[in-house]
């Protein structure tokens, strides 16, 4: 498969790299060309139908599939906004070379038509253009707060496709399991992590530099635990 | 109906490609390539339905009056329809390739099928996935010395158990999603539903499986694998994790599912047997241990 020839010959973002499968997978013998996706035979949602969908829907989309999202509750809206103020710092205080983005932004997680995902929060470590409507590409970190009706979603697709799309460190934040499950998928011997919210936990791509104190995401919350 | 014929038809209708799609069920694209001429061969059931379409138009065209249809005649002259064709978005070679029936099951995925699996050659070990074949190369000793120690256990509780399940081990083919795009060989997997004997193969989700990661498929089995236990209906989903001496329970039916770290020293319990089954990894690593002298 090649997704970056396919993009130059029509236009698109050739910002927009994607792994190769083998990275992921080195077992792979043969990719599902391009022109699969292109068909429209398929029956699939695209970008299209993304953009032409109301703007009070909210939905991802995830391989041709729509996928509903609720709005969120408060509690997930807490952690939110705590964890932003926790990455900003983090990432002010080490070299400043990723900048903190959150939910609602859509990001091509592909670089192909027929997934747009909206990550709660993500961590882009390369040049973008603020003046664009969306991501290109894998962030270099996605996390992820479950709600009751997100929970197999975030935990299993999602985790798949961010692994498979290059993203390299991947956190779910449990609140109600008051968990973070870590996939530092550039691991050689992957495998999750799972802290406490009273732990401090080691952003793994920031190479030391960076950990995030969910102490602090606990105090704010602890009227929701009694 | 040759196509040719079928042209014809649809001209003499007035029918417009949109208006085929729809009376057929196909999709536009379909229709639209197969009038042009880009799908060389269309698959049978494709022109078996646009005839239909067509001969039900004709009959129900036929019982219009000549002045209906002298009406129509002149409403086609006067419309303009835009040519049938295909929306070609780029003309390199890579997209005209999209594959006429003979080549694959379905023309136009490019994607791998169970025909295909089953013309491998038989050295040639892979499961298939999605329509990617994903090979399978001979797994290290202590994968299947690991296997053997954990199929005596599982074996073990599934007889002390009300002999509901049962437990196979790789190689077994699996048709993980009932389609023909996935086959997957799971290392171990319970069954508690009746199998044929005779049947070559296992059809949709087991109700439990287990993996033993190798270097190679470590992150095929903690990603997509777990996607697609999980989205076929595995109710519960085993990681054998040698390297790191852990076993990650995935109990998918869990309201409140989260994967479940244990070590290789503890006793795990099946979460499908409802409390009557665990499995005493302790004896695995000793073994482990005494045979490896560690």
């Amino acid at each position: 498969m090649d997704n970056n020839k396919y993009s130059e010959k029509n236009n698109i973002d050739t910002a927009c790299t994607y792994p190769e499968p083998s990275d992921n997978y080195p077992n792979m013998v043969e990719e599902a060309s391009a022109e699969y996706k292109a068909s429209p035979n398929s029956g699939l949602y695209t970008l299209e139908d993304y953009y032409a969908l109301p703007d009070e829907r909210r939905v991802e989309l995830i391989d041709g599939v729509f996928y509903d999202m609720a709005t969120p509750a408060k509690i997930h809206q807490k952690i939110l906004a705590r964890l932003h103020l926790l990455f900003e710092e983090c990432v002010e205080h080490s070299d400043g070379k990723c900048e903190v983005w959150i939910a609602p932004s859509d990001v091509r997680l592909d670089c192909d038509d027929y997934t747009m995902v909206q990550p709660d929060l993500f961590l882009i470590c390369k040049e973008t253009d603020i003046k664009e409507i969306r991501f290109e590409g894998a962030p270099d970190m996605v996390l992820e707060i479950l709600s009751p009706s997100t929970r197999k979603k975030d935990m299993t697709l999602k985790l798949q496709k961010y692994s498979n799309a290059g993203v390299r460190e991947y956190w779910i934040v449990d609140p109600k399991k008051r968990t973070v499950i870590v996939h530092y998928f550039e691991d050689e011997d992957y495998s999750p992590t799972i802290y406490g919210f009273d732990s401090t936990i080691p952003i793994n791509i920031s190479d030391g530099k960076c950990s995030i104190d969910f102490s602090r995401v606990l105090e704010k919350i602890k009227a929701y635990y009694e | 109906m040759t196509i040719e014929e079928m042209r014809e038809k649809k001209k003499e209708l007035g029918l417009s490609c949109e208006m085929i799609a729809n009376l057929s069920g196909l999709p536009l694209s379909t229709v639209q390539k197969v009038f042009s001429g880009t799908t060389k061969s269309p698959r049978k059931p494709t022109i078996d339905a646009i005839s239909r379409t067509l001969l039900e138009q004709d009959s129900a065209y036929t019982a219009h009056t000549d002045a209906d249809r002298k009406a129509l005649h002149e409403k086609e002259k006067a419309s303009v329809e835009p040519p049938c064709m295909y929306p070609v978005m780029d003309e390199s070679p890579a997209m005209m390739m999209e594959a006429p029936a003979e080549y694959k099951a379905s023309p136009d995925s490019g994607l791998n099928t169970l025909e295909d699996y089953y013309a491998l050659p038989d050295e040639r070990r892979a499961e298939l996935i999605d329509g990617i074949f994903y090979d399978m190369g001979s797994p290290a000793i202590i994968h299947q010395y690991i296997l053997g120690e954990v199929f005596v256990l599982f074996r073990e509780c599934a007889e002390h158990s009300d002999g509901k399940c049962e437990v196979f081990i790789s190689p077994c083919d699996v048709r993980l999603d009932s389609d023909d795009y996935t086959i997957v060989q799971p290392d171990l997997i319970l069954m508690c539903r009746k199998t044929n004997i005779q049947d070559i193969r296992f059809e949709g989700a087991p109700d439990m499986v287990l993996e033993i990661l190798s270097p190679s498929t470590r992150k095929k089995d903690m990603t997509l694998k777990l996607h697609k236990y999980s989205n076929a209906g595995v109710r519960e989903y085993w990681i054998v994790d040698p390297k790191n001496q852990i076993v990650i329970v995935h109990y998918f039916e869990d309201e409140d599912y989260k994967p479940v770290i244990y070590g290789f020293d503890s006793e795990i319990p099946i979460s499908i047997s409802s409390g009557k089954c665990s499995i005493d990894f302790a004896k695995i690593l000793e073994r482990i241990r005494s045979y490896y002298g560690q």
